[in-house]
């Protein structure tokens, strides 16, 4: 059997961890869509007997996760914070996701992630949140906002409807290739840059920091 | 064949290492400098406006109302920086940036490539003048003159032109940092391989890699300690001449001009003096000139610090009796010298780790603590040992280094507790982001501590490699999954 050498093993770890910095980075990669307002707003105890209901309209293709501002939370143990995506009508499911909490301060922000509806734009879904607590009944709280766009198109919660409100929470996409996904984070860092900052020169400058950074480590190691 | 070998020899010679070592960290600190939206650096407005003020004409021939500095400032308005900054800030978001830290500029999906206001912002309808008096700013020093200086030559371009050159001017400094901690540890005993790894690992700490893009006069401070450390080696090499002297005073007089902390390099200068004195003439009894020459310096010294703008006596604590400044001392210290205190300021010297909540922030400094255990007690061996590895350095550098670190750390928290005398609360404390100038020194030392324990010279150097692909992929987490997200996903 052959001798594994130092240096393979160090090549090996920094490899393991650049895939998993990369891996980790590609499961954060989404696009919020920002004209949703994300503010501290009304702050409202979500009741354990009845999820939330907030139906919305996605404005373009690919919807790939929900992110949800949370207010200060005495959970208790902890539970489970469930979402459930519906076609329009909320009777058909199309996506779901959960994740086990065990605290929420007041600016938690959440992703519920869930795999890419392709043809999403200008579809309606209706979403469902519920909490299910693991032990007693200790309630998460959410932020609620006024929120007149068309987007926001209902919202009932505690059993109650609450017109021209949404929560605080934003959709977010992911384009079909990763070069789209590339050039539409090449396009936001880009904002409120100067010229030699932006587009392609910004693509350049990444991609000469990321080889030099390697190559050198690499050759350190050799 | 002949040639593959001449170029693998090539890419293995140290100078072409190196120059990949620093290509990476400037091409790490531009982008860093994109990824960080303007303002949001640290104290990043006031600098650039005291490099706005700098730069103003010196007829002001607007109307300048008076206006105290607040203290609960709300939006950038608040602050009595440049028309050009409130508004241009509130333009890009800075507002929600700096206070929603789960929310992120509210980006354009119809302009392209740029924001909402870019037009506007590009349009230069606000003048870079300070209306209201007095102007928030951060005194006169080096780096905000150099900064003015870019201000000036690019006046008629937007101030997005103008802010993202001022740092990428901080991130040349870095750069510069980074080639004279390479000639430090090659300087200091370290073989070229050791030194390049050396390098490598302070080019990529997180901190220095993210504060060197910000506009701070921190960002030529750092590059002044590392240069004061080399003049330092370089004695203790080659004896007292007047190239290493030079470079000290060079530093010292440099940091005076940059930031009243450097006074802490006064009495380390000093003492090295007075070390290579005692070594030279220890055994004579007339070295009274020798000693006067020393007192001549440093009154010189102190006299430039004067010339540079800073009082001593406003940086000392000093103020009413001798009980009175013993009790402030003590509340002080049993105020300062927290467990909570000294995690804070560990966590904030390795980076972004308050930014998120996961087992990597809540542990990462715990680990490094655990390795700095273990380094001070092979640097502790280190000291009384007769006789220590050739491959490390000698004793008298790790000693000089050692009160590099305790010279920083003692004036930090002199000026802490100065104003703690004066407001009563630590309202400057000791951000991990103050202790950068001497990165250098730590890292030597505590892999000099670890290279003692680990007594052969091949583990220590896999040891360096160790850390090294430690710092990168910490570096590398952070950029990509911390600070990225934060202000784009």
């Amino acid at each position: 059997m052959p001798k594994i050498s130092i240096k393979n093993i160090f090549l090996f770890a920094i490899a393991f961890l650049v895939f998993i910095i990369l891996l980790k980075f590609l499961s954060d990669w989404s696009f919020p869509d920002t004209s949703w307002p994300l503010e501290k707003g009304e702050k409202v105890k979500m009741e354990t007997s009845q999820p939330l209901v907030q139906k919305f309209t996605a404005s373009r293709d690919g919807l790939e996760r929900i992110k949800v501002l949370f207010a200060n939370s005495s959970l208790g143990d902890g539970g489970i914070l469930e979402m459930k995506i519906y076609d329009e009508t909320c009777s058909q499911l199309l996506r779901e996701s959960s994740l086990k909490v065990t605290s929420l301060d007041s600016g938690n922000i959440i992703d519920f992630t869930f795999s890419r509806i392709p043809n999403s734009k200008d579809k309606s879904f209706c979403l469902n949140l519920a909490y299910k607590p693991q032990k007693g009944a200790k309630s998460a709280n959410i932020f609620l906002l006024n929120n007149p766009s068309p987007q926001s198109q209902f919202l009932s919660l505690n059993g109650q409807e609450r017109p021209g409100q949404s929560i605080a929470m934003r959709p977010a996409y992911q384009n079909s290739s990763l070069w789209q996904n590339i050039v539409e984070l090449d396009r936001r860092m880009s904002q409120y840059k100067p010229w030699f900052l932006k587009s392609y020169y910004l693509l350049i400058i990444a991609f000469l920091f990321i080889f030099f950074s390697i190559l050198s480590v690499i050759l350190l190691i050799l | 064949m002949p040639k593959i070998q001449s170029l693998k020899d090539f890419i293995k010679k140290p100078s072409f290492i190196l120059t990949l070592i620093l290509l990476a960290f400037f091409f790490k600190g531009v982008f860093i400098a994109t990824l960080f939206p303007i303002f949001t650096g640290q104290d990043e407005a006031r600098h650039y406006n005291t490099a706005q003020f700098l730069a103003e004409p010196r007829e002001k021939s607007w109307l300048i109302t008076d206006r105290d500095i607040k203290k609960d400032k709300v939006t950038i308005r608040d602050y009595n920086f440049s028309e050009e900054i409130q508004e241009a800030g509130v333009a890009a978001d800075f507002d929600i940036l700096r206070h929603e830290m789960y929310n992120t500029s509210l980006f354009s999906d119809s302009t392209g490539y740029d924001g909402k206001n870019e037009a506007l912002i590009n349009s230069m309808p606000w003048k870079p003048y300070n209306y209201f008096s007095p102007p928030d700013t951060a005194g006169k020093s080096l780096y905000h003159r150099l900064a003015s200086l870019i201000e000036k030559i690019f006046a008629n371009q937007s101030i997005l032109v103008r802010f993202y050159l001022i740092r990428i001017l901080s991130v040349f400094l870095g750069t510069l940092t980074i080639f004279l901690a390479y000639l430090i540890t090659r300087n200091i005993g370290f073989r070229p391989r050791e030194s390049l790894i050396l390098a490598a690992i302070i080019a990529f700490h997180p901190k220095l890699s993210m504060y060197t893009t910000n506009i701070n006069y921190d960002a030529l401070l750092i590059p002044i300690f590392a240069l004061f450390t080399l003049g330092g080696v370089l004695s203790l090499k080659n004896g007292l001449n007047w190239k290493n002297i030079l470079l000290m005073l060079a530093a010292i007089i440099l940091g005076f001009y940059t930031k009243g902390i450097a006074l802490v390099l006064l009495p380390v200068f000093a003492g090295l003096v007075l070390f290579h004195l005692y070594k030279k003439f220890g055994k004579e009894k007339n070295i009274l000139h020798y000693v006067l020459a020393i007192f001549l310096l440093i009154i010189f010294l102190f006299f430039s610090f004067r010339v540079a703008g800073h009082s001593l006596t406003g940086l000392l604590p000093f103020k009413g009796s001798a009980t009175e400044t013993f009790s402030s001392l003590q509340s002080y210290l049993s105020k300062s010298l927290t467990i909570g205190r000294f995690a804070l300021s560990s966590r904030t010297y390795w980076g972004s780790l308050g930014w998120e909540d996961n087992w990597i922030s809540d542990n990462f400094t715990n680990i490094v603590w655990s390795i700095e255990f273990f380094a001070v007690a092979g640097l502790i061996w280190f000291l009384f040992s007769k006789k220590n590895p050739e491959y490390l350095p000698d004793k008298t550098n790790i000693i000089f280094l050692m009160f590099m670190i305790a010279a920083l750390q003692l004036g930090i928290r002199l000026f802490d507790w100065n104003v703690f005398a004066s407001t009563g609360s630590l309202d400057i404390g000791t951000p991990g982001r103050y202790f950068l100038p001497n990165l250098a020194a730590h890292i030597i030392l505590v892999f000099t501590g670890l290279g003692m324990l680990l007594r052969k010279e091949n583990y220590f150097r896999n040891s360096l490699i160790a850390g090294l692909i430690l710092m990168f992929s910490f570096c590398l987490y952070l950029i990509f999954n911390v600070v990225l997200p934060r202000y784009y996903f």
